[in-house]
């Protein structure tokens, strides 16, 4: 796999960024989630990557169709292992849990497949489901994702996080905001100004809920 | 950046106001906007809790500094920031001001999108009935044109028939689709008369003549297109 120091594209904006990016996007549109989805999985799928979607609306005859319009074939990039698709609760709420350990090891795991596998990349796309904040382990919600952070530096999975505004309230996107260190404001990437240091973060803003 | 009292202005706290801005216009109702907001807030130097109030408030009270949210003569009340350093937030209160102003540019924009949207589903309804009540009454209109047994057609602005009945069909000795787009000539101006108890004051020009002992009606029509109101000489 090549080092962190490669760029790569996400699809949805036109400047490239170094592999193991971690992004949050706050939607706030059906249309507007499906594109950036479909188009940050065209462009690891253009550039070899093995690409991975957890999302519980994603329609597999559309996307075909997207992804056929651009000259890549479906079914050739799920029988070769560079593409897959799973839902977000079969993932991230495995028997009704969410467990951050669990989680991070996935993406330790996918990264290390991947690379076994020779893709030069890898990066994962994940919608989360407004249930976490009430399913068991919720509360860890920002610690997972500061952890992830840290995963990042060392194994680089470029890594998009979307956020239904509709879904979570406005202090929770807030706070979702604090522990991503990239963000998408209306299709364009920018450095977090709000982000904490995931190891500040860990060591100071959730106390009580860090394990 | 230097203000004043000697605080350094930080870029990174006003592109987190900036960002903040960016963000509320993709939150999805003032609930929303307002919690994103307060919470983002404290993070400001000096801010210790910040709340949104449904009222003005005077500008200072005592460690409590409140912001109004107006925009034209639209008012959504202010954003009262608890300061618990008075020196180190001083920088940052004309860059809030101007944000609160902001956000109440933003939510005024989307009262008058929701006041144009609801405008816009009043107006698509009002057109809706109308569009039923014009059919229902072209189709009562109809159902009385066809059943009557006067004999009545209907010419356009360029004087060719557009509809005719059973009873004008039979009278001139045409189908009714034979009717259909002749141009006859009409006279518009005789001299009132009473036509089995209506009064009339034009006629269509027909010729009459007999047919295997049989009266029928030729109805008089122009070879090329003439303009309406023009005399017959």
């Amino acid at each position: 796999m090549t080092d962190s120091s490669s760029t790569i594209s996400l699809g949805f904006t036109e400047n490239r960024f170094p592999a193991g990016v971690h992004v949050c996007q706050i939607i706030s549109q059906e249309e507007e989630r499906q594109e950036s989805l479909f188009k940050f999985l065209l462009a690891g799928l253009q550039e070899g990557e093995s690409t991975c979607c957890f999302s519980e609306n994603v329609d597999e005859a559309v996307l075909k169709e997207f992804l056929g319009n651009y000259g890549v074939s479906f079914n050739d990039v799920i029988d070769s292992g560079a593409l897959t698709l799973s839902g977000t609760r079969e993932v991230y709420f495995h028997q009704h849990i969410f467990s951050p350990e669990r989680m991070l090891a996935l993406l330790q795991e996918y990264h290390l497949k991947s690379e076994a596998l020779g893709f030069p990349n890898a990066r994962v796309i994940g919608e989360m489901l407004p249930e976490v904040q009430s399913i068991e382990g919720g509360n860890r919600l920002l610690e997972y994702e500061a952890r992830v952070s840290l995963l990042l530096k060392k194994y680089p999975v470029t890594a998009v996080c979307q956020y239904d505004a509709r879904q979570f309230d406005g202090s929770t996107i807030m706070d979702i905001l604090k522990v991503h260190p990239w963000m998408v404001v209306r299709g364009s990437v920018v450095h977090n100004p709000f982000h904490i240091p995931p190891e500040e973060f860990l060591a100071t803003k959730c106390e009580g809920t860090c394990q | 950046m230097k203000a004043n009292k000697g605080h350094e202005l930080r870029a990174d706290v006003l592109g987190q106001l900036l960002l903040m801005q960016s963000i509320i216009c993709n939150l999805p109702d003032e609930k929303s906007i307002f919690s994103f907001t307060c919470r983002g807030l404290i993070d400001l130097p000096g801010i210790q809790t910040a709340v949104h109030v449904r009222e003005q408030k005077p500008e200072r009270d005592g460690s409590r500094l409140s912001f109004p949210l107006c925009s034209g003569d639209t008012d959504f009340g202010s954003l009262v920031l608890t300061v618990d350093d008075y020196d180190l937030f001083a920088p940052y209160k004309d860059y809030v001001n101007n944000f609160c102003f902001m956000i109440a540019v933003i939510l005024e924009e989307r009262c008058k999108s929701q006041k144009n949207k609801e405008l816009c589903v009043q107006l698509e309804k009002r057109v809706e009935d109308r569009s039923t009540s014009l059919r229902e009454s072209r189709e009562q209109f109809h159902a009385v044109f066809k059943s009557t047994s006067d004999a009545l057609i209907i010419a356009d602005e360029s004087g060719s028939l557009v509809e005719a009945n059973e009873a004008a069909a039979s009278m001139f000795g045409y189908t009714p689709e034979e009717l259909l787009g002749l141009q006859v000539i009409i006279v518009a101006n005789l001299k009132p008369a009473k036509l089995m108890g209506v009064t009339s004051q034009g006629m269509v020009l027909a010729a009459k003549e007999v047919v295997d002992g049989r009266e029928r009606m030729v109805l008089t029509t122009v070879r090329n297109s003439v303009a309406v109101g023009t005399k017959v000489a």
